[in-house]
């Protein structure tokens, strides 16, 4: 709490909590946050050379060198040539497959594996690609995978091995707690480990797993503990129960026809959303037989949600009855009964009461799911209870989708031997004695724990534990030993693959802060001091028994090379499944909003997860997918319960249950279920803040533990939520939905126009003027003049014409490619009050619109970067000359040039300029926000200077920027297929957008070569381009997003069929047109 | 002195038909305005000047201050953000390019009209014309992202880049046009002020006094060839300034009106941008000499005539100024296009209504009572009517650059932009330039332009009623030097 009160932002910022204060005064402002004792020259030096001498893993990279100018270039090494390698590891719960570049030694962005078995198996193959495009073809990530590399440039991660004295962490070092552990295992072994716990999370690491299988085996007392803030323990046990032994479920997206996610976030927060993402893309193709159909029942409104085709919102408490309903009506088509018809001049869907929308809801999606036999999914999410997923499960197995479209695997995450205890167990065991020594590894637990599970002031009790620390967080306090445990980025490791495929990981850089591997300090842990580079040779041993045989140093080299072992998978565990259980039938009510028994739901934080990335500056400052909502959490609502509530936007709100509070800020969301409110976990972390002020906490946003209990990790009942009238500043980087009557009037009518939307029946009426009749119409658009510029009419005779597509129908809006835009192109951030003034610096957005009314809305997504007129807005009022275009149409950028008068971007219609009003890059803290205790130092720059793409110019303060097309990447391109005497092949040239897109929605291409992928894209019935009237011609052009909607769910936009009295066409829409009438009426 | 004083004052406002009405009053003869205007900067300055002198001074220096922070810190501190590119420091740019229509114009336009009013006024009105000018030109200066690098929007032959600035932006125009302005406008005022500066030499009683106003005054001896030649030059640069008054400010709307922005991409722009200035510049003009006239004491050269004309000025530029308003309007509803629709309704309605409703009140409404003789001629009524003139044209300039720009094509993008403390000190800080510039003015130079009042002035000095054919300059100069 700070006590330095002596300036103050705003009246509001008066009024705000000391947590408001700190996160105003200072929000991380840096790529980075600071490093401790900040970087001396010496240490630049050395992390310099660290990174220079690195290498020597695996045979494909250069061997370990001394730090000397290369007198003889080591072969295949050029200078600023990056290099990519392969790597696979555990990232928030899910199993990631990359390809790291590494810049002369620095990792320094990620691409997707598009080798790795299970992209092969999603590869979205569509237009008929003529010849193999497959080493061309990208893999796509999330926004974690994306982020990860400003990771390994944090300097706050623990960077010392620290031991408590007195109650606080002192520095150690490496040789003593050796020889502490060498110590501690040979006592422990004396009582088979009895008095010994380890606490984990599930790891989908086969080596973790394999060391806590070998330390039972050694010290068989020992007691085993997992716990994940992000619960999945139902329906571990349903899969379990089915199996008959550990197992998860998983999905075929591709498979399917029909997918219906209750409460489960396939496309978003699930930890395979990258593979189902590319699954799920594969089936919107927008034609009849080959289009899926998603439908999505949830609390809150999810990434999935929005890429539904109907959605329907229902409290989470009651998505298992909603699931039973589902599974009578399915029950009773399977037996022969009749689905119900489309009525006559039946309602739209929007129209009718909740009861009917149930009903009529529930009787669609059964008809689909026994018409789709073995080509449908039901999923529910993780954290439902196990009679729900039960249910699940056996809806998937009536409707004989197992081995289909629904799988049933192994576990990755059981050990072998071992049954773990849950968490509040081991509280116990610790606080009765029987647990004298505790060994954690890793994710910090006493943050992530719910408010009943008092694990901070068990553990602060121990002598003895010891906790691998990424960071010196809440967990480190209360150890007696953290040990710094290296990024994935430095470290050896090893991951199974959602098809159960064995991946390793290896390391792009030498420990930049000293830390050492899990499985090094693992064995460490064993057996005291481990040789430093022993963790090859342990996961080559692993490796070895993954196989089944001692792989051959060749063997092992394209192992690394490839970063999988070849042909391993997981077979699919064969049916019939156990998947009876009871079916408690409880009641649907999707409209009662009553203050004390309110439904508070907590959801994984699309940005920090369960807050282990609170200290990654990009994902704070990464627009929440549907909020927007960045640097912060907040309490979701929808407007009826706002209303009911009176709870306002902008304001705070007293959250009470089981007489524990919280204030949080309120949002009003549509969509959310009636009576619910959402939160995010993963806020509220407290960031020691060493550079600045030891005793200085910064906060962002709220812990929301307090509220949780270990029962019930994702929902808590009988809330109440009392408005405080104290006004709250939320950053958001899209206007947030309380706006006047007039401009959310105006957004609705021109959000139709700028995301053009239709129905699959209205495509296949509409043909080539389908696109048209989604938008208003405009009179055909001719120049007056020749255009002073290259335009694609007029030029042929440069080689290259470039351009872009944007698919709306396959982006979900998961954000993968906004991180991987700001990583690629050295996009700075700048802070949560820089983001309250609207400066936030993202050359891609993806601008989220609602649609239809408050209570059923739609949610349209749409990545929006610059678009590259071909008679660009800008260039004509740049005063210099910054801005200009090239010959091969693209709107480019002269940072040097630009001084700043701010014109163009006034100018661009679709506001994607983004302007340095600071100097976010360097010396941001310098005079501005000079009321800041500490001064920032440059040299503490140092170290997060290395993420910087050296390819892309880091700008300064002052000068005007955008999206480029990645023209980096271009060039290079260019130059590669140049000294190869050919052209640049089409997909040869990837924007770092396109590369990170899991759904393949970005295409970026030669517009001249008509064999293009983007070409071809371009002439489809769905492309349009976004403010087309004002005759500025547009190089990235958005496809149309097409819904499948079934025919009763249908809402009154939907349902309408623009008439056009133009052209010989009209004759063909008047009989729709009637019908829309009618419907209006 | 005339002796055959007549006691009670003359209302000059008063029109009779056959006569015209004196435009000095209180049987002044060439001596006694010459020691009227001559005698500000001769004796001790009133408690008045001291007072704004001594706030605008510090005033100045926290300007001069806060342009130190922005070039140490960054265009961000002030509140400009996406998609509001540009707020505040532009509002101010035009506000004062605005300002500064008013004294060209009576100088210029009015002469060549042979309106003799102006005589009285044009000095003062010139002199604000250039330190409008100057506090406009500060601001684009400092507006650009990297201040230090502005050289480049002039056309200046650089070895090592072989590049000329991009002649297609307004900007660049602007440049051009208020440089211009400035140069031509200094020119004017300067020439007209030598043979008063010549006088203020000859009445000096120090050498320091004498020398600089010697040097000033070019070496004026008040011989025919000089003001045949002065006559001339006048004349010449009349017309040459005339066309500017019409072009600078049709020009700064360019900056708006060539953009594509909803509410900015008007053909209307110049005429009303025009008529918009000088009814800003006219209301200035009396914001200054209301006080100035009472401080020292110059109401038998400026007045109440001078302000009744120029409040009829500010009427119809002011119901011109709500035309426009008027028909911004109807030609959204006309247009039918949707944006340009949504840009004026939401001006009035959205939320920045207040700003739109402010503009009106003060802009349209606050002028009409100019209809009424009593406020035309009642100098308390007239100064408060001119302070609403000057707020309403600030806001004017506002509501055209930020409503415009806070909400354009994509409502993803919206914004709503609110100021920080730098964009009110700068605002505040524009003012204390501007006000040490003419209290410097006041005590240093001659206020009106003597000689030319002194030819709208009857040759014989009581004979008020007979002021009735004089025009030009020539008539009647008895030089550069006063009658004593």
């Amino acid at each position: 709490m700070s006590a330095n009160k002596t300036y103050w932002r705003s009246l509001n910022d008066l009024h705000e909590t000391p947590e408001f204060e700190q996160i105003a005064t200072r929000e991380f402002p840096q790529a980075a946050s600071e490093f401790p004792e900040g970087v001396s020259r010496r240490k630049w030096l050395k992390l310099m050379s660290s990174s220079l001498a690195l290498g020597g893993f695996a045979g494909c990279r250069y061997g370990p060198d001394q730090i000397a100018a290369f007198v003889v270039r080591p072969p295949n090494d050029v200078a600023g040539v990056p290099k990519h390698y392969a790597t696979n590891f555990e990232l928030a719960g899910r199993a990631v497959h990359l390809l790291i570049s590494n810049m002369d030694g620095r990792p320094i962005k990620v691409e997707g594996n598009a080798q790795h078995p299970v992209m092969r198996a999603s590869e979205p193959n569509e237009l008929g690609e003529a010849g193999d495009k497959s080493r061309f073809a990208s893999a796509g990530t999330d926004s974690f995978s994306q982020a990860c590399v400003l990771g390994l440039y944090d300097s706050d991660r623990a960077s010392r091995v620290a031991k408590r004295a007195d109650g606080s962490l002192t520095g150690s070092n490496w040789d003593e707690f050796a020889a502490y552990a060498k110590d501690q295992f040979e006592a422990l072994k004396a009582n088979g480990g009895e008095s010994l716990a380890i606490l984990m999370s599930p790891s989908l690491s086969p080596a973790v797993n394999r060391w806590v299988a070998e330390t039972v085996k050694l010290l068989p007392k020992a007691t085993v503990a997992q716990y994940s803030s992000i619960d999945t323990t139902a329906q571990d046990k349903a899969c379990a129960q089915a199996a008959g032994k550990s197992a998860e479920v998983t999905f075929k997206l591709d498979a399917a026809q029909v997918i219906c996610a209750f409460d489960s976030d396939l496309l978003g927060n699930d930890p395979n959303a990258v593979v189902f993402t590319r699954q799920f893309s594969k089936g919107r193709v927008p034609e009849p037989s080959k289009m899926n159909r998603l439908y999505a029942v949830e609390s809150r409104f999810s990434v999935t949600g929005a890429a539904a085709d109907s959605r329907l919102s229902v409290r989470r408490s009651q998505i298992g009855a909603v699931l039973r309903e589902l599974e009578a009506k399915v029950d009773e088509l399977l037996k022969g009964g009749q689905a119900v018809p489309a009525a006559e001049g039946e309602k739209p869907f929007e129209k009718i009461d909740s009861k009917e929308k149930v009903s009529r809801f529930l009787d669609a999606m059964a008809e689909d799911l026994v018409k789709h036999k073995g080509a449908g999914v039901v999923s529910v999410g993780a954290h439902q209870a196990l009679d729900v997923q039960l249910t699940a499960l056996r809806l998937n197995q009536k409707l004989e989708n197992f081995g289909k479209s629904v799988m049933l695997l192994p576990s990755r995450s059981a050990i072998e031997g071992v049954t773990p205890i849950a968490l509040t167990d081991l509280v116990s065991k610790v606080d009765s004695g029987a647990v004298k020594h505790v060994w954690i590894l890793g994710d910090n637990p006493v943050y992530t724990a719910p408010g009943d599970v008092a694990l901070g002031e068990s553990l602060k009790k121990l002598e003895h534990s010891v906790y691998l620390a990424e960071f010196e967080d809440e967990t480190a306090q209360v150890c007696a030993w953290s040990i710094p445990l290296a990024h994935q980025l430095e470290s050896w490791g090893d991951v199974l693959a959602v098809d159960g495929s064995y991946g390793i990981s290896q390391p792009q850089i030498l420990p930049l802060l000293g830390g050492r591997s899990a499985i090094e300090i693992m064995s460490m842990l064993h057996a005291g001091e481990v040789g430093q580079d022993a963790s090859e040779m342990l996961i080559r041993g692993v490796a070895d028994s993954v196989a089944g045989k001692p792989l051959t140093s060749r063997q092992w080299r394209e192992v690394l090379h490839s970063g999988f072992l070849v042909g391993l998978k997981a077979e699919s565990l064969a049916g019939p499944f156990k998947v009876e259980g009871s079916a408690s039938v409880g009641s649907i009510d999707l409209d009662s909003i009553e203050q004390g028994s309110l439904e508070l739901q907590f959801t994984v934080s699309d940005s920090l997860y369960d807050g282990r990335f609170a200290k990654n500056v990009w994902l704070q400052e990464l627009p929440q997918a549907m909020t927007k909502i960045c640097w912060d959490n907040a309490a979701l609502v929808s407007p009826k319960t706002a209303d009911a509530l009176s709870l306002k936007q902008g304001e705070l709100a007293r959250l009470i249950h089981g007489g524990e509070t919280l204030d949080l800020p309120v949002f009003i969301m549509p969509g959310q279920a009636n009576g619910t409110i959402s939160v995010q976990i993963g806020y509220g972390r407290v960031c020691r803040d060493e550079a600045v002020d030891s005793n200085e906490q910064v906060v962002i946003g709220k812990n929301i533990a307090p509220l949780r209990s270990f029962s019930a990790l994702h929902l808590v009942q009988n809330v109440e939520a009392k408005p405080l009238a104290r006004p709250y500043k939320l950053a958001t980087t899209q206007d947030h939905f309380a706006i006047d009557e007039l401009g959310l009037e105006t957004t609705k009518e021109r959000a139709k126009n700028l995301i053009r939307e239709g129905t699959l029946e209205q495509i296949q009426e509409g043909g080539a003027d389908f696109v048209e009749h989604l938008g208003t119409h405009h009179p055909p658009l001719n120049s007056l003049w020749k255009e002073p510029i290259e335009t694609l009419e007029s030029d042929k005779t440069v080689t290259y014409q470039w351009g872009m597509t944007v698919d709306l129908n396959k982006c979900t809006g998961c954000n993968a490619c906004v991180i991987a835009c700001q990583a690629e192109n050295n996009v700075p951030v700048v802070g949560k009050e820089q983001v309250t003034r609207g400066r936030e610096l993202h050359w891609l957005r993806i601008d989220r619109y609602f649609r239809g009314d408050a209570d059923t809305p739609k949610i349209v997504n749409q990545p929006v970067a610059c678009v590259h007129c071909e008679t660009a807005p800008c260039e004509q009022v740049c005063p210099v000359a910054a801005t200009v275009h090239t010959e091969e149409g693209i709107n480019a950028m002269a940072y040097n040039r630009c001084i700043g008068t701010r014109y163009c971007a006034n100018n661009c219609p679709y506001k994607v300029r983004r302007f340095n009003y600071f100097n976010y890059q360097t010396e941001y803290g310098y005079f501005y926000g000079w009321q800041q205790k500490g001064k920032i130092e440059d040299a503490s720059r140092k170290l997060q200077q290395l993420v910087l793409n050296p390819e892309v110019t880091v700008r300064g303060r002052g000068v005007m920027e955008k999206c480029t097309y990645c023209i980096q990447r271009i060039q290079n391109g260019k130059i590669q297929s140049r000294t190869e005497g050919r052209n640049v092949e089409d997909g040869e040239i990837q924007t770092a957008c396109q590369s990170a897109c899991p759904s393949q929605a970005i295409v970026f291409g030669n517009l001249n070569d008509p064999n293009s992928r983007v070409s071809k894209i371009q002439k489809s019935e769905r492309a349009y381009e976004m403010l087309a009237e004002l005759n500025i011609k547009a190089r990235t052009l958005y496809l149309a997003r097409v819904r499948n909607t079934h025919a009763r769910l249908k809402t009154s936009d939907q349902l309408e069929v623009a008439h056009h009295d133009h052209g010989d066409h009209s004759n063909t829409h008047v009989e729709e047109a009637g019908e829309a009438n009618g419907n209006h009426s | 002195m005339a002796t055959i004083a007549s006691t009670k004052v003359i209302d000059n406002t008063i029109d009779t038909p056959g006569r015209r009405s004196p435009l000095v009053t209180g049987n002044q003869t060439y001596g006694s305005v010459t020691h009227m205007v001559s005698r500000i900067s001769e004796e001790a300055q009133p408690l008045a000047w001291w007072v704004t002198f001594l706030l605008a001074v510090p005033t100045l220096g926290m300007f001069g201050g806060l342009i130190v922070y922005l070039f140490l810190t960054g265009v961000g501190v002030w509140g400009n953000m996406s998609p509001v590119f540009w707020a505040w420091p532009i509002v101010n740019f035009v506000f004062w390019v605005g300002i500064g229509h008013a004294g060209t114009l009576i100088s210029a336009i009015l002469f060549l009209f042979r309106q003799n009013w102006r005589t009285g006024i044009n000095r003062a009105a010139e002199a604000m014309t250039i330190f409008a000018v100057v506090c406009a030109g500060t601001f684009p200066g400092i507006h650009v992202g990297r201040a230090w690098l502005a050289f480049w929007l002039t056309p200046y032959p650089s070895l090592n880049l072989w590049m000329w600035p991009q002649f297609r932006s307004p900007l660049l125009w602007d440049v051009f046009a208020v440089g211009t302005y400035a140069s031509v406008s200094l020119v004017f005022w300067y020439m007209g002020m030598i043979p008063d500066l010549a006088t203020f030499r000859d009445r000096s009683t120090n050498k320091f006094r004498r020398m600089v106003y010697g040097i000033l005054s070019l070496g004026w001896s008040g011989s025919s060839r000089h003001w045949m030649r002065y006559e001339k030059a006048y004349g010449l640069l009349a017309a040459l300034a005339t066309p500017l008054v019409l072009s600078v400010h049709t020009v700064v709307s360019f900056d708006f009106a060539v953009s594509q922005v909803p509410g900015w991409h008007t053909t209307i722009f110049p005429p009303y941008f025009v008529a918009g200035a000088i009814f800003s510049g006219f209301g200035m003009v009396v914001t200054l000499l209301v006080p100035v006239r009472a401080i020292y004491k110059l109401k038998d050269v400026i007045t109440l005539r001078h302000l009744d004309n120029m409040n009829k000025i500010i009427l119809a530029t002011g119901s011109l100024v709500g035309l426009a308003y008027a028909t911004e309007f109807f030609m959204a509803w006309y247009s039918k296009n949707p944006y340009e629709v949504f840009a004026f309704w939401n001006r009035a309605f959205g939320p920045y209504w207040w700003a739109y409703w402010i503009m009106v009140s003060c802009n349209v409404i606050s002028p009409q009572l100019f209809w009424f003789k009593f406020f035309r001629t009642n100098t308390i009524a007239m100064w408060i009517v001119s302070i609403f003139v000057n707020i309403g044209m600030w806001f004017e300039r506002f509501v055209i650059t930020v409503t415009s720009l806070s909400r354009d094509f994509l409502p993803s993008s919206w914004g709503y932009f609110s100021p920080t403390w730098v964009d009110i000190g700068m605002l505040v800080g524009s003012f204390g330039l501007f006000f040490t510039l003419f209290s410097l003015f006041c005590r240093y130079l001659p206020i009106v332009a003597m000689a030319e009042v002194k030819g709208v002035m009857s040759q014989h000095a009581h004979a008020e009623h007979r002021q009735a054919h004089a025009h030009g300059h020539a008539q009647g100069h008895a030089g550069g030097h006063a009658l004593h």
